[in-house]
């Protein structure tokens, strides 16, 4: 038996097989393109949370050195106040001292320390001491010890020994 | 053994049965893709730029800490200059005679000691000894440090005696310095 035509090659594929397999693919291709590009993204943003994260840090770091430094120049203020207003004490307290000595009385010898005054000198007299220098004394120190030493011309050479009581 | 056959069932020549097979494999296949791949990946995407708008919120805060800091410092610094200044310089013994000859004549300067106050600063104490024509000499001196170049305070014991019409005075000198 003869034909005039051809025999077709039957296709491995039908038609419509063919379009759902590529509609498949496609839609696979472009689901695992999403996914990548989500996870591109992702990644790009977790590296810049972690620069920025590395900024932050360092930002910190700078902050306490910061307060650090500004504490300390704090503390170089509050020194720096304490010693003018201890000097100016100091000198407030030998003036008020220097400033109670009645005009009769010489001093020869004064030494003040923390807690001590040491106070030698020569008064014409007795009463002088006791009525103008002692009562001013006795209000700043608690314990006041006086020896007297007559000379030659009548005067007397005092010590005077008074503690207790801060003069700062 | 020989599976048996589909029957075949077409609507204007388009096979039925065929279609129903690939639109439910269609449909398994875009289900667990968006389970397996797509759903964690938008979870972690989701994750990761919360994360990061937050740490950008969080270098925006530090950014205007640091700045803010960083003017309270330059005012702070700026205003006590003067201090920071004095409290560095080391202590010279020839230029402190010079510049209180105006109000005591010094006849020595003895270093005692040197010590570490407040864990930053080094104190060194000095023993002066000097002529004073009057005590208010010693008082306009005392006044007189607040200008001084360094930071110098006196201290007790504060001593006066008198010698051939002047006035022997010898005290404590602390100079204070930075460790830094």
């Amino acid at each position: 038996m003869y034909s005039f035509t051809k025999a077709k090659e039957k296709p491995f594929f039908a038609e419509d097989t063919k379009l759902w397999l590529i509609f498949i693919g496609a839609v696979m291709v472009l689901m695992l393109s999403f996914t990548l590009l989500l996870l591109i993204k992702s990644y790009i943003y977790h590296k810049n949370s972690e620069k920025l994260q590395i900024e932050i840090s360092e930002n910190n770091k700078k902050i306490i050195e910061l307060t650090n430094k500004i504490n300390f120049i704090n503390e170089e203020k509050i020194i720096t106040n304490k010693i003018i207003v201890d000097n100016t004490l100091l000198k407030d307290s030998v003036k008020t001292l220097l400033n109670q000595i009645p005009d009769p009385i010489t001093l020869t010898y004064v030494k003040i320390e923390k807690n001590s005054l040491y106070l030698y000198g020569i008064t014409p007299r007795k009463e002088i001491y006791n009525n103008q220098l002692l009562q001013s004394l006795k209000s700043i120190f608690t314990t006041t010890t006086t020896n007297f030493y007559q000379m030659d011309n009548g005067y007397y050479r005092f010590e005077s020994i008074n503690s207790a009581k801060e003069l700062q | 053994m020989k599976l048996p056959k589909l029957p075949k069932i077409e609507m204007f020549g388009i096979d039925i049965i065929k279609n129903m097979l690939f639109f439910t494999t269609f449909i398994i296949i875009f289900l667990l893709f968006l389970a397996i791949f797509i759903a964690p990946t938008i979870k972690k995407f989701k994750i990761e730029k919360k994360n990061y708008f937050i740490t950008k919120l969080e270098n925006e805060n530090s950014i205007k800490k640091l700045q803010l800091k960083s003017n309270e410092y330059k005012k702070l610094f700026k205003k006590n200059k003067k201090i920071i200044s004095a409290l560095q310089q080391n202590f010279q013994k020839k230029e402190f005679i010079e510049y209180t000859k105006k109000y005591l004549l010094i006849k020595s300067i003895k270093k005692s000691d040197e010590t570490i106050v407040n864990k930053h600063f080094k104190k060194t104490t000095y023993i002066v000894t000097a002529f004073i024509d009057s005590p208010v000499n010693f008082y306009q001196f005392i006044e007189s440090l607040k200008n001084y170049k360094n930071i110098l305070k006196i201290y007790f014991p504060l001593l006066l005696k008198s010698q051939n019409g002047k006035i022997v005075l010898i005290f404590k000198l602390e100079h204070f310095k930075t460790l830094k």
